[in-house]
């Protein structure tokens, strides 16, 4: 064999394993070999630059400690980094080809709001969402989303980004249970005084009252008496419920659903009707999570009353893969989520709800009621 | 008009630019910044379309092809015209047209000179 052509089969074979260096020498006859051997050496100088550049990029993909997930318009993942296989418990290269809501807790496909989203804003995106692990812990993340095209391919590839909140939102939520308890503490307190003072006190005038009616012999004094009688009677049921909504007594002795069906009871709106299901058994419940589930539902029957002018109230309890649900339904009026996102009642609600690390669906529409579909992840209890 | 340095030789006929290589040149990105830069001087910053001669040209190393293909290596020319006359020289046009075409200017290789020209009256106003 000529000795170029020796050189040019040496060079092309330690090009093959990636070894790009050494370049071939063109000789002063410039023939057509010489053609060949100039374009073998560009050809070495175009995939050593590349070699640098893909290394370079997997470098970075590879070192950054964010999840970075590269996924299809279908959310098919197509390439995802150390970092998400790493965080996630998946073998290197085991997470590509499935499916980006495989990794996500959501009721609708949460691949499908990004990819909405995106197509809307066309550029980038950001928010909050939950990852899974394969052995199914939860991680909070930030996700931030956009376009990313690969070369001159038509198809566009969408970047997926999400760094681990867990250690934000665990401080988070200390806070907002800080918060929580003190209000709860608060209002015991005050029904405490209320119940011991007030109510006991009422009762002694209401039990003077009374005696004072039998005994007196003036009718008119006596039909004044009765009447007064009356009316603290009266005062004392509407103090006893205040007292009850702001501490349930039978939250504590029986638990949340008989809770919600004394409170349903002693509701003030007669003609409201309540259906309450327990679907299976539920765990025993923390008392904070006991109490912030009664107050959501709480909440709930008296907006769908008194704004949403609802006569059927819907509730049902489950629990299912350490998972508590609670379903809510009214058939008011409903009302705009954007408009009453900033709103005290729904704040309180999202935050009771994101104290416990759970998840907070509504849904409204005009004219045809709302829901609350509440999941609570009972593992992640202290 | 014309201009002879160590690395070509330039002149301007019919308002067209004619650059000639000289003999056995490697191109390294240094040599190719000096191109570009005595190019515009020799212009006097008017734009023109060119006829490139490379048949001198050995090799062309990857940071000066990427230089001549960039915006500031064709700055001032309205097109380019390759005059490749044998393999060595056709294979390496090619390659440069290929791996390297520049963006925003038109370039075509041609054979024979007679032919350059007459493509290159389109862009002469």
């Amino acid at each position: 064999m000529d000795k170029r052509l020796k050189e040019i089969n040496l060079r092309l074979s330690e090009y093959s394993l990636g070894k790009f260096d050494k370049r071939l020498k063109i000789s002063p006859r410039l023939d057509e070999t010489d053609a060949i051997i100039n374009g073998i050496n560009m050809l070495g100088d175009e995939l050593k630059a590349i070699t640098i550049s893909r290394d370079y990029f997997n470098n970075i993909f590879n070192s950054v400690t964010d999840m970075v997930f590269i996924v299809d318009s279908k959310g098919i993942i197509a390439d995802a980094n150390a970092s998400a296989e790493g965080q996630l418990k998946y073998r290197r290269g085991s997470l590509k080809g499935r499916s980006i809501n495989e990794l996500h807790e959501s009721n609708i496909s949460y691949f499908e709001s990004i990819l909405k989203e995106l197509k809307e804003k066309k550029s980038f995106i950001s928010g909050e969402g939950i990852l899974y692990t394969r052995t199914g812990v939860r991680i909070p993340v930030k996700v931030q989303a956009s376009y990313f095209k690969r070369n001159e391919q038509k198809k566009r590839l969408i970047l997926l980004s999400a760094s681990d909140i867990t250690f934000q939102k665990q401080t988070e939520n200390l806070v907002l249970r800080a918060i929580i308890d003190t209000q709860e503490k608060e209002r015991h307190r005050l029904a405490k005084d209320l119940h011991d003072s007030l109510t006991q006190q009422l009762s002694a005038i209401k039990f003077y009252v009374s005696s004072t009616a039998v005994l007196t012999k003036n009718p008119r004094e006596k039909r004044i008496l009765l009447k007064s009688n009356e009316g603290l009677t009266r005062v004392i049921a509407n103090m006893r419920n205040l007292c009850f909504n702001l501490m349930p007594k039978s939250l504590e002795e029986f638990g949340l659903v008989k809770a919600v069906r004394e409170f349903c009871r002693h509701f003030v709106y007669k003609e409201v009707n309540f259906s309450i299901r327990q679907q299976n058994a539920l765990p025993e419940l923390s008392p904070e999570l006991a109490i912030d589930l009664y107050r959501i539902i709480q909440e709930f029957i008296t907006n769908a009353i008194k704004h949403g002018k609802a006569n059927k109230v819907g509730i049902v309890f489950s629990y299912d893969k350490k998972v508590l649900k609670v379903l809510l339904s009214d058939n008011g009026k409903g009302f705009y989520i954007r408009k009453a996102g900033t709103g005290m009642g729904l704040q309180n609600v999202q935050s009771r709800v994101k104290s416990h690390n759970g998840i907070l669906a509504l849904q409204s529409h005009i004219g045809k009621g709302t829901t609350y579909d509440i999941s609570i992840p009972l593992n992640m209890q202290q | 008009m014309e201009l002879e340095t160590p690395f070509f030789h330039l002149r301007i006929k019919d308002k067209i630019l004619v650059g000639t290589y000289k003999k056995n040149i490697r191109i390294n990105l240094e040599i190719a910044r000096a191109i570009v830069s005595t190019r515009i001087s020799f212009t006097g910053g008017e734009n023109f379309p060119a006829i490139i001669i490379s048949t001198g040209v050995i090799s062309i190393d990857k940071p000066a092809r990427e230089y001549l293909a960039s915006d500031e290596g064709t700055r001032g020319l309205l097109a380019s015209a390759i005059i490749v006359n044998s393999a060595f020289s056709s294979f390496l046009g090619n390659f440069f047209l290929t791996v390297n075409k520049p963006k925003k200017m038109p370039v075509k290789l041609f054979t024979n000179i007679a032919a350059a020209e007459k493509w290159l009256q389109q862009f002469i106003d």
